[in-house]
């Protein structure tokens, strides 16, 4: 039968069109949803593990966004009146960042009760942030292609990784500990010195040029050329993925540097004006709770922030990592970021 | 004077006309409008960050560059594969047509990928070199020009075959053999009569390869990384790594220009070329 149109049916076809694109949002309404935005390399762990146990015991559905941190602040600046992210987790110095650009609100222990059980350390700027992790960062390597480990940070500059280092741009957040670690080397002072001496840093940091095999900004690109021994080191890499994948059986490991280990926090955070705000505060208060702060502890290997989780040997205490001024990177890496093009990358 | 009447039938294109003119003039104007937008109102002053600074003129300079290798080795590679393919009996042509186009089907990540793997030290490529003598040890491809050129042409090489083998496939092979009869050597012939006539297809598959090179971005990000500096690149660090989205915007606008100054000019030789048949 062929269709002939007339007024009639044009009004109905129109009005089921109107209802089938209104139905998506009509639901949406109904059933309760927040979006979590947070990194891409935990999406898996997230979607597997962390967020069934809090859909099922809130009835919240959570749809998980997994991007980069620099991404995510991006989401939240473009959608500054109207944010579709209820949460965001993002690395410390970019979370400042949307911090001073008032696109975080802070959570309390009413909403977050859970707050008032982890380490007061954790909580940054009155709860506007919550680091609820902390990933250690030190020296990824192969352990067939360096089966005797490295000792230091200094030995990366040595010429037995000539063209085999994956050295991370600038972009990524753990470059600035290698920039802090280089103006250490340079001019022998302190970590909490050193990361002040920029100039230094840079200065050192050419010297490291010709054991670099390639400078990523996708933690992929260089993960996949480390465990296959393409690359022999990472100077630069955290606990999560490192230890993760050598409990996997990959040959790889991650040192403990004779000058010291840096502290990477994981941050989570309320957006200001983000739909659903109690449930989003529910989820925040999930992340902190003990089951879920022991999986950060055995599955990631990464510091967790409630003192009643055990984290086990091997798991470097946050208070035993050296914590950069991340207000005074977050002020800086714009600017440090188009040096490190100009001055290493290039 | 009579007026002249729009044939009812060109209201068709307008849904599609509508279509592009929000999704992708919309775009574009708002790209253009951010490119003028300073921190003290509106100026020039992205632009002329760009085009004056040494170090960012180097940046479309590289990009040209790596756009000109990559057409240029899709150009050699693809013609004769076009030509062998156009020459090819029928099962053999059907087989090289498939080989060219089901790559295509494949995302481009896990294409570049595999390349990472064949560029590496232990890879089929250095391990070939060294099997046949060619090289005393290892060479160093991933992250490197050669790498980068090789690995994108072999990925937009169907876009330089698939034009040109259009055009070749039109050609009746009796010309060849009339310029043969008339004493042309096959080399000969070959230049006079069918390169000429095969132009068309060729300025196509040049303005294709040299437009998607010149704004790929994940091709270079993953061969490379961040050591070799492409617009696109460039594009991606101001928004998201610099926050400088006026710069970003205005590195845009140049890459478009770019873009589209090679498909004007492709249109124009290839139009100049078709009065001239």
């Amino acid at each position: 039968m062929m269709f002939r149109p007339n007024r009639r049916r044009l009004l109905g076809l129109g009005t089921a069109a109107a209802a089938a694109l209104a139905a998506p949002s009509l639901v949406r309404a109904q059933a309760r949803e927040i979006v979590v935005g947070g990194p891409a390399g935990m999406a898996g762990l997230m979607r597997d593990e962390v967020i069934p146990p809090f859909e099922r015991a809130s009835g919240i559905r959570v749809l998980y966004e997994g991007s980069r941190s620099a991404v995510n602040l991006q989401k939240l600046q473009t959608q500054k009146d109207r944010p579709q992210l209820s949460v965001v987790m993002m690395d410390e110095d970019i979370m400042m960042r949307a911090g001073n650009e008032q696109l975080l609100t802070a959570a309390a222990t009413a909403g977050v009760p859970e707050m008032g059980r982890i380490m007061p350390a954790s909580i940054a700027r009155d709860g506007l942030w919550i680091r609820y992790k902390t990933p250690r960062s030190a020296i990824a390597y192969n352990t067939r292609r360096v089966p005797g480990g490295i000792a230091s940070w200094a030995a990366v500059w040595g010429p037995e990784f000539r063209g085999r280092l994956m050295v991370p741009h600038m972009s990524i957040t753990s470059t600035v500990q290698l920039l802090c670690v280089a103006a250490h080397l340079a001019t022998g002072k302190p970590f909490q010195e050193a990361q002040y001496e920029v100039d230094a840093g840079f200065r050192k940091l050419r010297e490291i040029k010709p054991n670099v095999l390639g400078f990523y900004t996708a933690g992929q690109q260089a993960q996949t050329l480390l465990e296959q021994g393409e690359a022999f080191a990472v100077p630069a890499e955290i606990s999560s993925y490192v230890l993760m994948r050598k409990s996997e059986g990959v040959p790889i490991d991650l040192n403990t540097p004779t000058e010291g280990s840096f502290a990477l926090p994981s941050a989570i955070a309320l957006v200001n004006r983000g739909p659903q705000q109690d449930g989003a505060q529910a989820f925040v208060n999930h992340m902190l709770t003990v089951p879920i702060q022991r999986l950060w502890a055995t599955r990631l290997f990464d510091s967790p922030a409630h003192p009643g989780v055990d984290a086990g040997p091997g798991i470097l205490p946050a208070d035993r990592m050296f914590n950069m001024d991340w207000e005074f990177v977050s002020t800086n890496r714009p600017a440090w970021i188009q040096r490190f093009d100009r001055e290493i990358a290039a | 004077m009579t007026q002249q009447r729009i044939d009812p039938v060109a209201w068709l294109a307008a849904p599609a006309a509508a279509y592009f003119l929000v999704v992708l003039g919309l775009p574009l104007a708002l790209l253009l409008a951010a490119s003028f937008r300073t921190g003290d109102g509106i100026g020039l002053a992205h632009y002329a960050r760009i085009l004056g600074d040494p170090f960012e003129r180097g940046v479309i300079l590289a990009t040209l560059r790596y756009a000109a290798l990559v057409t240029l080795a899709c150009a050699v590679f693809g013609y004769v594969y076009a030509y062998a393919m156009a020459r090819a009996s029928a099962a053999v042509q059907a087989l090289l047509l498939v080989a060219i186009v089901l790559p295509m089907t494949v995302s481009v990540i896990v294409k570049t990928f595999g390349w990472t793997i064949l560029l590496r030290s232990n890879g089929p490529v250095n391990s070939a070199l060294l099997a046949i003598g060619a090289i005393d040890e290892p060479l160093r491809l991933l992250f490197t020009e050669t790498g980068l050129v090789f690995g994108t042409a072999s990925i937009l090489l169907p876009y330089m075959v698939l034009p040109v083998f259009a055009v070749l496939r039109q050609i009746p092979p009796e010309q060849h053999d009339a310029a043969a009869t008339l004493g042309a050597a096959p080399v000969e012939a070959f230049i006079r009569v069918v390169l000429p006539l095969t132009l068309p297809g060729v300025i196509a598959g040049v303005a294709i390869v040299f437009s998607m090179t010149v704004s790929a971005y994940v091709i270079p990000s993953l061969l490379t990384g961040a050591g070799y500096k492409t617009l696109s690149k460039a594009i991606a660090n101001a928004f998201l790594v610099i926050y400088n989205p006026g710069l970003g915007a205005a590195a845009g606008v140049i890459l478009l220009a770019i873009a589209m100054a090679i498909v004007m000019a492709a249109g124009a030789a290839a139009a100049r070329l078709g009065r001239t048949a």
